[in-house]
C-alpha cells in the first residue's frame, strides 16, 4: 500500500472495537444458530434501554433552551458552516442507495453491564441482574416533526 | 469442554499468530478442505465477562484485517467440536461457502459522528433567524417560553442532524460497497454509518475519514472503527429459506 498518511491529528486510522460499540452495533449482529445460543445467556441480560437522551422531552427542551441561551453569539464561530461543507461534496458520485436496511433493530439495544465501565465486573454483573428493565421506546422523531410543523403554521 | 464458534473463514487463509480469544485461551480451526470454523475451549460453567464480549470481538478484528470473515453473534457455544463439524461444515456447508464468496475481499468499518454542543447550537440559530429572535425576546424566567424555545431547538436540531447525517454517508458512498446506517440517540449524535469496503481500498477509505475529520474539524467529532467483519451486512445475503433459526 502506498498511500503515505501525514501525521497529524486528524483521523487516519480505525482503532478497535471499545465495548461501547460491541453493546451498540455488533451484539445483535452475525449469524446464529438458536440452539447453542441459550447457553451462553446465563448470566447477561438483554435489556432495551432508554435513549441516553429522550430528545422530545420538558427536561430535554428546557436544557436545550438553558445551552441556546448560555450561547455567547458575539464571539465570531471560525468553523465552517454546514452550508459550506455540503458545496464542498458534491463531487463525491452517488452510485447506490444507500442500503441502511436495519430497521427497527436498534430499537432494542442490547446492554449488558450498564455503562460503568468498572473494572469489578462480577459485582456489575449481579447488580444487572437484579435491575428492574427499563422499557421506554424512542419515538422521538415523530413529536419533533409535529413541533415543527406546527411552528410553521403559526 | 465446550468451545466457543467465533466465526468462520475459509481454510486456505492463515490466522495471525498467537491469536486468543476468551479468557486468554487460543483460537483454534475445527476445519475441512474448504471452510475453517474459529473455536476456543470455553469452562462449562464460564460465565459471560465484559472482557468475553471484547475478546470475541478483537479476535475477530484481528483475522478480518486479512482474510474474509463471516462473524457469529456472540454467545453461540457448542458441546464439542463434532457438533461444530457437523453443524458448520457438513449442514451448512453450502450457505458458508456461499457468504464468503460474497464478502471474500470485504470488511466492515463503521464511522460514527457527533456534533460539538456548541457548534450545532450555533448552527441552528444561525440557519433561523428566528430562532435567534426567539432567544433574545423571550423571558429566562417563564418556563413555558422557555419550554417553546427549547422545542423549537430540538426541532432544528433534529434537521440539522438529519443533513449532517446525510453529508456523512454521502463522503462515503464512492468507497464503498454498501453503506448501513446505525440509529444514533444521543442529541447531537449525527450519524453511525457502517461501511462495506474492499481490502485493497484500505488506504483510499483511511484516507476518507481523514478528510472528513478535517472538513468538520470544529463541528464534529469522529470515531472510526475496524476493520470488522461485515457484520451489519449480512443480514442483505441471508435470505429467509437460508436462515438458521
Amino acid at each position: 500500500m502506498t498511500v503515505v498518511q501525514q501525521p497529524n491529528r486528524y483521523l487516519d486510522r480505525p482503532a478497535p472495537s471499545s465495548l461501547a460499540d460491541v453493546i451498540d452495533t455488533i451484539l445483535d449482529k452475525g449469524l446464529v444458530i438458536d440452539i447453542y445460543v441459550r447457553v451462553s445467556l446465563v448470566g447477561i441480560e438483554l435489556l432495551t434501554i432508554d435513549a441516553r437522551i429522550v430528545i422530545a422531552s420538558v427536561d430535554t427542551y428546557l436544557r436545550f433552551a438553558q445551552a441556546v441561551n448560555r450561547l455567547d453569539l458575539t464571539e465570531t464561530g471560525d468553523s465552517q458552516g454546514l452550508p459550506e461543507l455540503v458545496g464542498n461534496l458534491t463531487s463525491g458520485g452517488a452510485k447506490s442507495k444507500t442500503s441502511g436496511a436495519i430497521e427497527g433493530v436498534k430499537e432494542k439495544i442490547g446492554e449488558l453491564f450498564g455503562e460503568d465501565e468498572d473494572e469489578d465486573e462480577e459485582d456489575q454483573q449481579e447488580e444487572e441482574e437484579r435491575r428492574p428493565r427499563p422499557q421506554k421506546k424512542a419515538a422521538q422523531r415523530r413529536p419533533q416533526k409535529r413541533a415543527a410543523r406546527s411552528r410553521s403554521q403559526e | 469442554m465446550l468451545v466457543h464458534v467465533y466465526g468462520v473463514i475459509g481454510s486456505a487463509a492463515t490466522l495471525p499468530d498467537d491469536l486468543t480469544g476468551r479468557s486468554g485461551r487460543s483460537v483454534r480451526r475445527v476445519q475441512d478442505d474448504a471452510i475453517a470454523v474459529l473455536v476456543s475451549d470455553v469452562e462449562d460453567d464460564a460465565r459471560v465477562r465484559r472482557a468475553d464480549l471484547l475478546a470475541h470481538a478483537h479476535a475477530l478484528e484481528a483475522v478480518v484485517a486479512d482474510t474474509t470473515v463471516i462473524p457469529m453473534r456472540f454467545g453461540l457455544l457448542m458441546p464439542d467440536d463434532d457438533t461444530v463439524r457437523r453443524e458448520f461444515l457438513v449442514d451448512r456447508r453450502a450457505h458458508l461457502l456461499g457468504l464468503l464468496q460474497a464478502f471474500d475481499g470485504c470488511y466492515q468499518v463503521t464511522v460514527t459522528a457527533t456534533y460539538d454542543e456548541e457548534a450545532a447550537l450555533r448552527e441552528v440559530l444561525q440557519r433561523d433567524p428566528g430562532l435567534a429572535a426567539m432567544r433574545e425576546s423571550i423571558d429566562p424566567a417563564d418556563t413555558a417560553a422557555q419550554l417553546r424555545l427549547g422545542e423549537a431547538v430540538g426541532s432544528a436540531l433534529a434537521s440539522l442532524r438529519e443533513s449532517a447525517a446525510d453529508l456523512v454517508v454521502d463522503w462515503f458512498r464512492p468507497y464503498a460497497l454498501g453503506t448501513s446506517i446505525n440509529e444514533v440517540r444521543g442529541a447531537y449524535d449525527v450519524a453511525s454509518v457502517a461501511l462495506l469496503v474492499r481490502r485493497e481500498d484500505r488506504g483510499r477509505v483511511d484516507a476518507a475519514v481523514g478528510d472528513l475529520d478535517r472538513q468538520v474539524a470544529g463541528q464534529m467529532s469522529l470515531r472510526y472503527v475496524g476493520p470488522q467483519p461485515p457484520y451489519a451486512f449480512l443480514d442483505h445475503v441471508v435470505t429467509e429459506e437460508q436462515s438458521w433459526v
